[in-house]
């Protein structure tokens, strides 16, 4: 019974939402489905938009039904927890799809347990904290290369929100378009449009409840109950571009480089050979270039495919500095020709 | 053909996706599917709208029988076997015979199996979503390539190196990028690799917070 009626609630999101993206083919314009009385009250910068939808989660407890879906009709869905406590924040994101799958994030410390597996892995995200002081230092240059538009008002999950929408500028980054809760600002439903405006992915809340009597200790716990779990940690050593040999040629506006690491050779690969993993970042869209040691054996196949808003590039590179030839990699939620731009302009400088 | 013969032809072509025919009558329905064009495409649409009812994830559409065209071109080239057979291997005939005979022996006991769209409740309830499904389905195929892409055709190119896996051959749709959901075949290392942009690359003014719970809600999810 219990899962007739989930098998039911899922169904007809995941129609609805087919639905929804395909009524989005619609050009832009007539595409968000929002009474036109719903004036936007406040015109907001974009800075003030994507600084409000950054602060709205740490001020708040919530739980709530997460579900993802993609244009090709894939769908995925994740019952989610949160909590703050002053600097402090913490989530539970468990997955209702998929592999049985939980994780806890406490700020960027995040722990992933893999019941079936009995794998928890931990990892640092350093990139969750980035962001404030992107926008806060004022170099920021998402206003360059996205515009915003209020084009008003919208129920999701039973609360009234905001609809905005960043337009890009130019065709080598994908539009978004957010529904953010009125009150507190909190993104409650998020499409990430490619460049003609048609939905690639969406993101949304199928249920929400906001104030939700959350307990950050009972998470806590949670988190740190590691006891019959094998503990990986993937291991990740900080490098540069440069010092592994690599540079682009041209840089592709919008995207500054934000890290490199090494990470561990995959399975059967000689020892020692680490893959390079260089990302980029306009401010909203992240590229990750790849680069290891070309491998006959295992890298068969140059080729594009792309999942939900991640697209992936694999291409093979000559090398002409006479350290043999090179395997790469490009995954990012961006337009497929701005992961071309990135692969031609990638050099060997050694 | 007129539109009466036309509906009862839809109607035995029905019958023989849901295993409901025997004997002669289902030699006739064989052949005449196999001769038609039209009928031919029929069933495969009824094959699609029955996978459509069990699971979405079967409604790729359009490519089966392309899927079948390369496959015979393909075979065609195969070294011949030594042993050559001459005969079909699929004789309508002794289908109708062996079959009728079986069906002599336990006509009366026998049950037809239930047709895929039997009126039972779960079915009914699904089937209104269902064509809607289809319809979404069948939208995303177009939505979902991405236009001149040169990655695609050298997806193709390369798929006619018979050393390569099968994957190439369903995966090249000559000069179109497909979805990862309508992939049969994915690569490891690539999941590898994405989980790894998720993990490090989050990067974004939107990843806090609703790209930390996109990612970690599509994680591993197609794994």
């Amino acid at each position: 019974m219990k899962f007739a009626k989930f098998f039911h609630l899922a169904l007809t999101l995941w129609v609805g939402g087919s639905l929804q993206t395909v009524i989005a083919q619609t050009p832009l314009s007539t595409a968000p489905s929002v009474s036109p009385a719903a004036q936007p009250a406040i015109e907001r910068s974009l800075a003030d938009w994507l600084t409000r939808l950054h602060e709205a989660p740490r001020k708040r407890a919530y739980m709530g039904t997460f579900v993802v879906s993609s244009a090709a009709g894939a769908m995925a869905s994740a019952r989610i927890w949160h909590v703050c406590d002053g600097d402090q924040q913490m989530e539970r994101v468990e997955a209702l799809t998929g592999a049985p799958r939980s994780t806890f994030r406490r700020n960027d410390q995040v722990v992933t347990f893999q019941p079936e597996a009995k794998v928890a892995r931990t990892e640092k995200r350093e990139s969750l904290g980035q962001f404030p002081n992107l926008l806060t230092a004022g170099d920021s240059a998402i206003p360059e290369f996205y515009g915003v538009r209020q084009i008003g008002s919208e129920r999701v999950a039973g609360f009234d929100a905001d609809v905005v929408q960043l337009i890009p500028k130019d065709k080598l980054r994908f539009g978004y378009r957010i529904w953010s809760e009125k009150k507190t600002g909190l993104v409650v439903k998020l499409q990430t449009l490619d460049t003609a405006g048609r939905v690639l992915e969406q993101a949304a809340f199928s249920e929400l409840q906001l104030d939700a009597p959350v307990k950050m200790d009972k998470l806590a716990r949670m988190m740190a109950s590691t006891e019959g779990y094998k503990l990986e940690k993937p291991e990740m050593v900080k490098t540069t571009a440069a010092a592994e040999g690599w540079a682009l040629r041209n840089p592709i506006p919008g995207f500054q480089p934000m890290s490199c690491f090494k990470r561990p050779a995959a399975e059967g690969h000689p020892a020692g050979e680490r893959t390079v993993q260089w990302i980029f970042s306009d401010g909203l869209a992240t590229v990750s270039l790849f680069v290891e040691v070309f491998d006959r054996q295992r890298h068969l196949q140059e080729g594009a495919m792309a999942m939900g808003a991640t697209q992936t590039l694999t291409r093979h590179l000559v090398g002409d500095k006479g350290d043999g030839d090179w395997w790469l990699t490009l995954v990012g939620e961006v337009p497929a020709q701005t992961l071309q731009a990135f692969a031609q302009g990638l050099e060997r400088r050694r | 053909m007129n539109a009466d013969e036309r509906l009862k032809q839809r109607e035995q072509i029905s019958a023989l996706v849901d295993g409901q025919l025997g004997g002669l009558e289902l030699a006739a329905v064989v052949e005449l599917t196999a001769a038609d064009e039209d009928a031919l495409s029929c069933w495969h649409m009824y094959h699609l709208v029955g996978d459509v009812l069990r699971s979405g994830e079967l409604g790729a559409f359009g490519r089966d029988r392309d899927f079948l065209a390369r496959l015979n071109t393909r075979l065609q080239l195969e070294p011949v076997a030594p042993r050559i057979v001459t005969k079909t291997l699929v004789d309508p005939e002794s289908i109708a015979n062996n079959d009728q005979q079986a069906l002599g022996n336990s006509k009366k006991n026998q049950k037809s199996p239930p047709a895929a769209n039997d009126p039972s409740f779960r079915w009914k309830l699904v089937a209104g979503f269902a064509s809607l499904a289809a319809v979404a389905a069948i939208s995303w195929s177009t939505i979902g390539t991405l236009e001149g892409v040169p990655g695609g055709t050298r997806l193709a190119q390369s798929s006619a190196m018979p050393a390569v896996a099968v994957s190439p051959v369903l995966l090249a749709d000559a000069a179109s990028v497909l979805p990862a959901s309508q992939v049969m075949i994915r690569d490891p290392r690539l999941d590898e690799l994405m989980a790894a942009h998720r993990q490090f690359g989050g990067n974004s003014a939107l990843q806090n917070p609703s790209g930390f719970l996109r990612n970690a809600t599509f994680e591993g999810a197609a794994r």
